[in-house]
């Protein structure tokens, strides 16, 4: 069932490109200016600096000795938590809207659909799948008891976020490399897998899925049960099952309350509280 | 309240943004900032205690 494109999914589209070329040219601005060419974009902005996990996984550090782990700069702890309160506001838009690796997957994934269209999100099971998608929470207690441990960004030699946008230089290990490979090569048969089952991050920002203050109703009234807004969701979400969206996974793409994934108006909405009936108009 | 899937977005952006450009601004970014953890291993402990140079005692 294709979905015509639709104003919010073009603002989504511009966003996750200019997101994604402002972080590529950090990355080259960064090894420019260490190789003494200083380019005029944020020359001292390194990934790390501008990854807000990155301020995750040094607050142990932060609490204990009032320090970073090594490579993160404070930049890093004021952008987790500038994520930490929009999380709180819309839930994982992060993940959505900029994170330049989900951006990465999305684009392999339009490839993959079109190579093998009766393959595209069907190679694992849907028990499995369940399964999986809790994953990434243990990958997230692994990667912050490891780094607090260690005191070293460990996660740096796993990461695929960083070997894409790092692949010109030594810096990258090869089991980053190697996980890069995986998540492209899944990318074309799977929706999103870094986010769905590894992504430690996402793992986070889900939690805040279940308690933030906009949060998508799905009105059961009005609701004609045509399944698109679940055909719409990049996450395989059954939107059209609840009435709350609270599931951990959302990446509040907004692709559900899109007028071409609901036919109805005022069906499937963002708000902060349950709204009384409305008379609704079917279009 | 009902608000628009914009608006979210809009905010959003802003958001991280202006978060990027104030601490660049700010010089956060600056490796300077960056400190070496507090915490030594093993090994970093045995080189200090078997390479340090007794001060001498007044």
């Amino acid at each position: 069932m294709k979905l015509k494109t639709t104003k919010t999914q073009r603002i989504r589209r511009i966003t996750q490109i200019v997101v994604f070329i402002l972080v590529a040219l950090i990355a080259v601005s960064k090894t420019m200016a260490e190789a003494g060419v200083v380019l005029p974009l944020l020359p001292n902005a390194s990934l790390h600096a501008v990854c807000p996990f990155g301020g995750v996984v040094t607050i142990y550090e932060f609490i204990t000795n009032g320090t970073f782990i090594q490579k993160i700069h404070s930049s890093a702890f004021i952008l987790m938590s500038l994520g930490m309160l929009v999380a709180l506001l819309f839930g994982a838009i992060f993940c959505g809207y900029l994170c330049p690796f989900g951006t990465f997957q999305e684009w392999l994934g339009k490839l993959g659909k079109k190579i093998f269209p009766n393959r595209y999100n069907r190679i694992v099971p849907p028990k499995l799948d369940r399964v999986l998608r809790y994953l990434r929470y243990f990958v997230l207690i692994l990667v912050l008891l490891q780094t607090a441990r260690t005191t070293q960004l460990i996660f740096q030699n796993v990461d695929p976020y960083y070997a894409l946008f790092h692949f010109f230089t030594s810096e990258v290990a090869i089991s980053a490399y190697i996980v890069l490979g995986i998540i492209a090569v899944s990318s074309l048969f799977i929706e999103r897998p870094w986010c769905k089952y590894v992504c430690p991050y996402g793992a986070l920002l889900g939690i805040f899925n279940t308690f933030r203050i906009f949060k998508i109703r799905r009105n059961p009234d009005s609701c004609i049960n045509c399944g698109k807004c679940n055909t719409a969701c990049p996450m395989g979400i059954q939107v059209s099952g609840k009435k709350i969206i609270r599931n951990h996974q959302c990446i509040s793409c907004y692709q559900c309350t899109s007028d071409s994934a609901c036919p109805v108006t005022n069906t499937v909405t963002i708000s902060t509280s349950k709204q009384k009936e409305k008379e609704v108009d079917r279009v | 309240m009902t608000i628009k899937p914009q608006l979210a977005i809009v905010l959003t952006l802003f958001v991280f943004v202006a978060g990027i450009f104030i601490t660049s601004t700010l010089g956060l970014y600056s490796t300077t900032s960056t400190k070496t953890p507090a915490k030594m291993n093993i090994e970093q402990r045995f080189y200090l205690e078997t390479h340090t140079v007794a001060q001498p005692q007044d």
